[in-house]
């Protein structure tokens, strides 16, 4: 029999907004730009690291949604090989694929940077995380259309079940470029993670089921 | 428990478009890295490893409309029909699912002039799997996975996952990237890539090769598909992360290690030495084959033959973790150990004991393992 497991915590990035567990903890004007938002978002947090600022648009989002998430969780019990990071967006690194290939298209203007390369990768976003925590548990990047809750509870499920972790960091970390010729006008973002684990601790303690994860992945808790 | 079996598979790379014929090449110690001067690809000569597209074109203009596919969507239905014509696997069920792997997928779509009748929504790699999927009329979504470098072998451990938990029988995984400047201009904007053919291991490494192609395995539960003597099982397989750099490998080693160490632990790996051979990732960067000799040594495995695949195929990124799992079952079917092409003098810190020359042996498991960007390691364990 699979035993239960259980979210532990979670929060949400979306609209110049940050949620913990369901409540709103930092918001901005929808006229500001993501940029300002997110930076504003990650001071508000009073968790210095430079890093942060020469992450791209990817990796700023799942890196603020993480911290704010492990915020008041029990995440330093476990041992580093024994956090999983599973992540699933939709549009892969394109945001940046877009900014890098701006740099070679004009062979007259032809300067390939490194720095703007490495995060044509959309599993960086999951290295950044890893890297300032320390975690060296089981890493995951997925592709898909939508959110796909199922596919989610079954891999973490799996991991928690078999010995593979003991908790798991998981959810779904979207950045698509704004598109000056379409309709489409300011970027769209949507970031949720949350943390899964056996115990049950922290401050919600949601049985783990695709019910409950659309529930609070939508906020309507 | 459910086994997971290898039901069939194909490789399409510069040293062939079937897996014999890409064993049988890296056997007789055939390269497919050559020099090349395709300004379309990189504004100076490099060496790379080049599918003949021209092969290809003819190939799948006896499938489909070669005006309404990408390359990297070629490669991945001619490849994939290549391996479905191998099994009777009923695929269209809804217990059968596909996982594509891949790092930069439709990535030459950002090129105006390229494919200008195909919709760039297909940049999305989703998109292009569902096209993927609808060619071959499968009932489930597909899942793509794109991770570095390890994406090949975590699509493969997420496949062996996804079946030993019941939810499917059958899982098709294919792994494709080609050759873009997209690509070529970024590792060497890295400085990685070597002037000469790599030399993984060896003293006088000084970085990768790149290369293109696609692999695919069909994994399933039922054993009864495959024949008695050909019976090849997922045994077990991990990821990992180093925790210590984007772009650059841990110190240590001791990433790629735990993913190693998990997956020993899962397949119950008592006597590490009873190991056939490592094929490792082995790239012929400075740090990353220092990295994974020190891994191997954390593991207690530096008596096991090890041998890197890049030599042959260059570093097929998305695609690698699979066209070396598929070699290297191969070899585990032949009982024979293939040399790492390029390799002379051990240039690690470690005492690794690199294949220098084909051998026939009797060999039982072999280990498949990989890293990438993003500080990332898997580990995939395979045996008769």
């Amino acid at each position: 029999m699979v035993e239960k497991t259980y979210i532990s915590g979670y929060c949400i990035i979306r609209n110049n907004s940050v949620l913990l567990n369901g409540e709103t903890i930092f918001t901005c004007e929808n006229s500001t730009e993501y940029n300002d938002f997110i930076k504003t978002a990650f001071r508000n947090q009073q968790n210095p690291y430079p890093k942060f600022f020469k992450m791209d648009n990817l990796s700023k989002l799942a890196f603020l949604t993480n911290v704010v998430m492990l915020k008041n969780s029990n995440i330093k019990e476990y041992k580093e090989n024994e956090i999983a990071i599973i992540i699933q967006n939709a549009s892969s690194s394109l945001d940046t694929d877009i900014d890098y290939f701006d740099t070679i298209k004009d062979k007259t203007k032809y300067y390939p940077n490194p720095s703007i390369f490495v995060y044509t990768l959309p599993n960086i976003m999951i290295g950044e995380i890893c890297i300032r925590n320390g975690f060296k548990g089981e890493n995951m990047l997925l592709i898909s259309q939508k959110f796909n809750p199922s596919l989610l509870i079954t891999m973490a499920n799996d991991l928690l079940n078999n010995c593979k972790a003991k908790c798991c960091i998981a959810g779904w970390v979207e950045y698509e470029k704004k598109q000056e010729d379409k309709i489409l006008q300011s970027p769209v973002y949507d970031s949720f993670l949350c943390l899964i684990q056996k115990k049950e601790s922290g401050d919600t303690n949601i049985e783990l089921n695709i019910e409950n994860i659309n529930k609070i992945y939508k906020n309507k808790a | 428990m459910v086994d997971v079996y290898i039901a069939s598979d194909n490789i399409i790379s510069s040293l062939g478009f079937t897996s014999s014929e890409n064993f049988l090449n890296c056997k007789e110690g055939k390269s497919g890295i050559m020099l090349t001067s395709d300004t379309k690809l990189s504004q100076t000569q490099i060496q790379a490893s080049y599918i003949n597209w021209s092969n290809i074109t003819d190939a799948f203009g006896k499938i489909s409309d070669n005006t309404l596919y990408t390359k990297v969507e070629k490669l991945f239905i001619l490849s994939i029909t290549d391996a479905l014509k191998q099994t009777d696997i009923n695929i269209s069920d809804n217990k059968t699912l596909l996982i594509l792997s891949t790092t930069k997928g439709n990535i030459e779509l950002l090129e105006p002039d390229n494919n200008i009748n195909i919709d760039r929504k297909r940049l999305k790699l989703w998109e292009m799997a569902n096209l993927i999927q609808k060619h071959f009329h499968l009932v489930n979504e597909p899942i793509v996975v794109s991770h570095a470098c390890v994406s090949g072998l975590s699509a493969i451990i997420l496949a062996t996952r996804l079946i030993k938990s019941g939810q499917y029988d059958n899982v098709i995984v294919s792994g494709g990237d080609i050759l873009t400047e997209f690509i070529i201009s970024g590792f060497q904007s890295f400085k990685a890539i070597s002037p000469n053919p790599c030399k993984p291991f060896d003293i006088a490494r000084d970085g990768i090769t790149l290369g293109e192609g696609c692999g695919t395995v069909i994994l399933t539960s039922n054993p009864a598909l495959i024949k008695e003597n050909e019976k090849i099982k997922v045994l077990s397989g991990a990821t990992s992360n180093d925790a210590n750099h984007i772009s650059g490998p841990s110190r240590t080693g001791d990433g790629l290690f735990y993913a190693i160490d998990s997956t020993l632990k899962e397949a119950e790996v008592s006597n590490a030495n009873k190991i056939g051979f490592i094929s490792a990732h082995g790239t012929a960067t400075s740090y990353n084959d220092e990295m994974e000799s020190k891994a191997f040594t954390l593991a207690g495995l530096t008596e096991i033959p090890v041998n890197s695949l890049k030599g042959y195929f260059g570093h097929t990124l998305g695609a690698a973790g699979i066209i070396e799992s598929i070699i290297s079952i191969h070899a585990l079917k032949n009982d024979t150990l293939i040399p790492t092409m390029g390799f002379e003098n051990l240039g690690v810190t470690e005492k690794i004991n690199v294949i220098s020359k084909v051998e026939e042996k009797t060999l039982n498991t072999c280990l498949k393992t990989a890293s990438g960007f993003g500080g990332c390691n898997a580990a995939v364990y395979y045996s008769k």
